[in-house]
């Protein structure tokens, strides 16, 4: 019985079956919260948040002056979005744990480094000005029939194809 | 597939494996699990905001790591590798939620008498932004080795390096997001309306039209998978 | 008798997807029926590479090795055959 269950938890679930079932989360989120699955804003609201501890708080013309959702001086948790990121990153702490697949990875060079970063500092540019990421615009934007996801999908995969060029030629 | 040579070297390591002891990590699997639901119990009794967030972003981040589910991944592979699977479960995945979230919109909204702001979902305007924005993503999530979801679930799983793609980001956001957000939402964003496609063509064309669309990228992709090149 | 050769790749602590490129760039260059065993602590280096293994027609199977660490093998067969 414990193989069984084990079987059912420790080989990958099969994609189709994820899609299903990343749809009905998605759905499940916009039908009991008002708004569908989203991760950028929470990146932001945490930014903010730092930022506002090292005591800086010119955030005039900022995304959430104009939009809405931060506050100075609230805790960490305030923000939705801040909470559902978290609980997206204990989801899968519990994945791997449950698994005895949990291991601190660590960092094995400079190289590596520096592409994370430029990475992340591109993903976290293009995401605030368009609304969202490969979730917010993305993943949710389509399926809400707004135009912008599509706009936004397409241009990820002309930015993926140049971002695969990069990778083949600097990073193997 | 495997072969005789392949099997005959797992039995030997698995024997060798007998023998050192790997550390069992599930109770502190279980000890977290019962941690989650008690907090979402605390939660529900509460009737707190965060009610249905919670348990529902563990159930995204677990499934999203049990299947190694990655969008970076969808795109990327068939570039590099040629395969499509992922990319096929992607749009498999957009046209479910396209249904469950064309069902909702349609018993939500009064049709004929909505505004833009009352539908259910992610409605944003399209500018500059959106194509720069997007083009932007893109490059970073394959040179970042994850998107957004995936950067939060490798950090789950103890990738030191998503952390570090995790501190990038939020500065990329700060950039974009406070310091210069004036520029592009001045430029491309204020004033604009999202573009709500039931609006251009009517509900049902407008989820036949999408359906369609993805269902012919699906296809695309399965066929490009056959192509036995890369 | 032809000899089968045995390739070692260790691809511990590379970034994603570094481990499945490597790879297939390393059974480019083996001869049929020889055996590429590779490292990994990517989960999904396996569901990537049972993808495209099965695809280009290769035999595998892998096994946990630790916590978060896996060993593929992957023995190549000519596409000719």
């Amino acid at each position: 019985m414990n193989k069984i269950f084990n079987k059912v938890l420790k080989a990958p679930w099969p994609y189709w079956a994820a899609a299903i079932i990343l749809s009905l989360l998605n759905v499940f989120l916009l039908m009991f919260t008002g708004a569908p699955w989203r991760i950028t804003s929470g990146f932001l609201y945490w930014g903010m948040w730092v930022l506002e501890k090292f005591g800086y708080n010119d955030f005039a013309g900022s995304y959430f002056e104009i939009y809405g959702g931060f506050t100075a001086g609230e805790s960490f948790l305030v923000n939705t979005v801040s909470v559902l990121n978290l609980a997206v990153i204990l989801g899968a702490l519990l994945s791997v744990l449950i698994s005895s697949e949990f291991k601190w990875r660590r960092i094995k060079n400079f190289k590596q480094v520096a592409f994370a970063v430029f990475g992340g500092l591109l993903m976290g540019y293009g995401a605030n000005i368009a609304f969202g990421c490969n979730i917010g615009a993305f993943f949710s934007g389509i399926p809400s029939f707004s135009l912008h996801g599509w706009v936004f999908g397409v241009f990820m995969v002309f930015g993926g194809v140049i971002g695969s060029k990069i990778l083949m030629r600097y990073m193997v | 597939m495997t072969s005789e040579r392949i099997e005959a070297l797992k039995k030997r390591r698995q024997e060798e494996m007998k023998a050192i002891k790997t550390r069992d990590q599930s109770p502190y699997g279980w000890t977290l699990l019962i941690i989650v639901l008690g907090i979402v119990s605390v939660l529900f009794i509460n009737q707190s905001h965060y009610m249905w967030v919670f348990p529902l972003g563990i159930l995204l981040g677990f499934t999203l790591e049990r299947s190694r589910f990655c969008f970076t991944a969808s795109i990327r592979n068939p570039l590099t590798l040629g395969t499509t699977k992922l990319l096929q479960a992607v749009i498999l995945a957009l046209m479910v939620s396209t249904v469950f979230f064309f069902i909702l919109q349609v018993l939500t909204l009064d049709i004929g008498n909505f505004l833009i702001s009352e539908v259910p979902g992610t409605l944003r305007p399209i500018g500059w932004n959106t194509v720069i924005g997007g083009s932007l993503f893109g490059v970073g999530m394959v040179i970042a080795g994850g998107c957004a979801s995936g950067t939060l679930v490798r950090v789950g799983e103890g990738f030191t390096l998503q952390m570090v793609v995790l501190m990038a980001f939020i500065a990329g956001a700060l950039l974009a997001g406070v310091f210069h957000y004036s520029f592009w939402y001045d430029s491309f964003i204020e004033g604009r309306e999202a573009i709500y496609l039931p609006n251009i063509i009517g509900f049902i064309p407008a989820l036949l039209l999408q359906l369609t669309v993805l269902g012919l990228l699906y296809a695309g992709a399965r066929k490009f998978a056959k192509r036995k090149n890369i | 008798m032809k000899t089968m050769k045995e390739e070692f790749l260790d691809c511990m602590h590379e970034a994603c997807p570094i481990p499945l490129i490597k790879a297939s760039k390393k059974l480019q260059k083996m001869k049929a029926k020889d055996l590429l065993i590779m490292k990994t602590d990517h989960n999904c280096s396996i569901t990537n590479v049972i993808e495209w293994v099965d695809k280009q027609g290769h035999k595998m199977d892998y096994i946990e090795i630790g916590r978060g660490e896996w060993e593929i093998y992957i023995e190549k067969v000519d596409s000719h055959e």
